[in-house]
């Protein structure tokens, strides 16, 4: 289970999320809806320490995570896939790849992983050898998402994985999400396409300016009004 | 002659090739241009002297000694002066590269004298001919160890997860960390590394020059070649730093050799007006 308790975070000195409470049991997908700049981002990143967080606490089956660093947060099981992606632009598509599973070193089951990733996003296979900044928007996305499960994160973290796709990627990018979830790996997706978050998540919070303002099961969430006129 | 020529100008661009590295390691991997580089050749190469004639060990354990000193030293700069200073202005830590390589050069002037030292070389300087061409072994050592930390590091960045992983964090510090690199270990490493092709580069070029506090101008030479390179390119600070040694050497033999050591500064010049990406460098000037 990742908690999040009366958390306080922002950037050097500007608070943006004021007080968030919000939980990821194992196994679930949750989802974080938000209008732009309401913190949905800024709490993925306080849970990675890419944000400070001044007060509360974020803890990862009742050990604390507060504040450390993104590779600490790896450690222990969580992987962040950025909005900005965060690829390594000029190095090919292979090693990204690779260098998401520097933690686990090298293995058979590392090597299987990589081949088992590239079955999955087989257009990232057509293009290993490319650098990753000639890749599109969609593929770029792709490789991002790879590139985390390279690690085997029990915990993978997606911050608008659908920004700026086209809806044919989109989907195509929400099927790859619902594959993940039903290997064991717990999801935590911020989005502002509500509608398709509902779908692949069995819980939903709503986050308004740095604050938890609903929360329920994903049917609850679709059939709220607040919800339903804001988001979808 | 211009075979022999070009044997001859390897040795000088090798140690530039050597010193560019350093330059660009530092440089991709923290934005600093280390304005005291050049005084880390030099306090390298008294390291030697110093561990020889203080301590009295041989030539060879000096060597060793130097080279491990060296390491603290580049540990120390960055544990000392960059960790602090991580979040201050560009400015400011410039300011500091520039006041790291002061300090050293005047406390060598101050504890080792202003005048020059003699300096072994690694091999007999005295020429051999080979199928026409006089070779110097002394300097083909020098090419020798060049190349062996070449490969070395080629090896490493490219063969290597691990020197990837330091590639990676040189180019996307946030996506390095996402995916488990210590970003701040990197620095380090780079520290210490760039350290060592400092001390081994002042090893090599001191018995060339003369050792004496201001051999560290050479790296003015380094430092051209790197941004012949284009400045954030590992193979483009090799190659700048061979092209510029041929260069050198040419401008030497066929127009005069007092405008041998101006070259390189013309050559900084043109390219800064002319090309400031460098041979290499396509990309930098996107990432600016």
């Amino acid at each position: 289970m990742l908690s999040l308790r009366n958390v306080r975070a922002g950037y050097g000195g500007k608070e943006v999320l004021h007080g968030l409470n919000l939980a990821v049991p194992r196994g679930a997908v949750v989802t974080l809806l938000g209008a732009n700049g309401a913190g949905k981002s800024t709490t993925l990143n306080a849970i990675v320490g890419l944000a400070r967080c001044s007060d509360g606490s974020i803890e990862l089956d009742g050990v604390p995570l507060t504040n450390g660093t993104p590779d600490q947060a790896l450690r222990r099981g969580i992987a962040l896939v950025a909005e900005q992606r965060e690829l390594f632009g000029g190095m090919s598509v292979s090693d990204n790849l690779r260098l998401g599973g520097l933690l686990r070193g090298r293995s058979r089951a590392v090597a299987e992983d990589f081949e088992k990733l590239l079955d999955t996003f087989p257009r990232l296979r057509e293009r290993l050898a490319q650098p990753a900044r000639t890749l599109s928007g969609g593929e770029q996305q792709m490789l991002a998402i790879a590139r985390a499960l390279m690690a085997r994160p029990a915990y993978l973290l997606l911050d608008e994985p659908s920004l700026g796709l086209a809806p044919r990627i989109v989907d195509e990018i929400f099927d790859i999400i619902r594959r993940i979830s039903g290997e064991d790996t717990t999801i935590l997706l911020v989005e502002q396409n509500a509608m398709l978050a509902l779908e692949v998540a069995d819980y939903g919070y709503v986050i308004e300016t740095g604050e938890i303002t609903f929360e329920g099961d994903a049917d609850a969430l679709r059939g709220s009004a607040a919800v339903q006129e804001s988001y979808l | 002659m211009l075979a022999q020529l070009l044997v001859s100008s390897l040795t000088a661009g090798a140690v530039y090739a050597l010193i560019a590295l350093g330059f660009v390691l530092l440089h991709n991997g923290t934005g600093v241009v280390h304005f005291g580089y050049g005084d880390q050749v030099t306090f390298g190469a008294y390291l030697v002297l110093i561990a020889q004639n203080f301590v009295g060990v041989p030539f060879s354990a000096a060597i060793m000694m130097a080279l491990l000193a060296s390491m603290a030293l580049g540990a120390a700069i960055y544990a000392v002066f960059m960790v602090p200073l991580r979040n201050a202005s560009l400015l400011a830590r410039l300011i500091a590269t520039l006041a790291i390589g002061t300090a050293l050069r005047e406390w060598l002037r101050a504890f080792m004298g202003p005048n020059a030292w003699p300096f072994p070389f690694l091999l007999s300087p005295a020429p051999v001919e080979v199928g026409g061409l006089m070779l110097v072994p002394a300097n083909l050592a020098i090419i020798g160890v060049v190349l062996v930390i070449l490969a070395g590091l080629y090896l490493f960045f490219e063969k290597t997860l691990q020197g990837k992983a330091i590639l990676a964090a040189c180019e996307n510090r946030t996506g390095a960390s996402l995916i488990g690199v210590r970003v701040s270990r990197v620095f380090l490493v780079i520290w210490v590394v760039a350290s060592l092709l400092a001390t081994v580069a002042g090893i090599l070029v001191a018995p060339l020059l003369t050792l004496s506090p201001d051999m560290g101008l050479i790296a003015i030479k380094g430092f051209t070649a790197a941004v012949l390179g284009g400045f954030s390119s590992l193979p483009g600070a090799v190659v700048g730093g061979l092209l510029l040694g041929v260069l050198e050497a040419l401008t030497g033999a066929y127009i005069s050799t007092a405008l041998k050591d101006m070259i390189s500064y013309a050559i900084l010049i043109a390219v800064i007006l002319v090309r400031p990406q460098g041979l290499f460098g396509g990309l930098a000037l996107k990432k600016v």
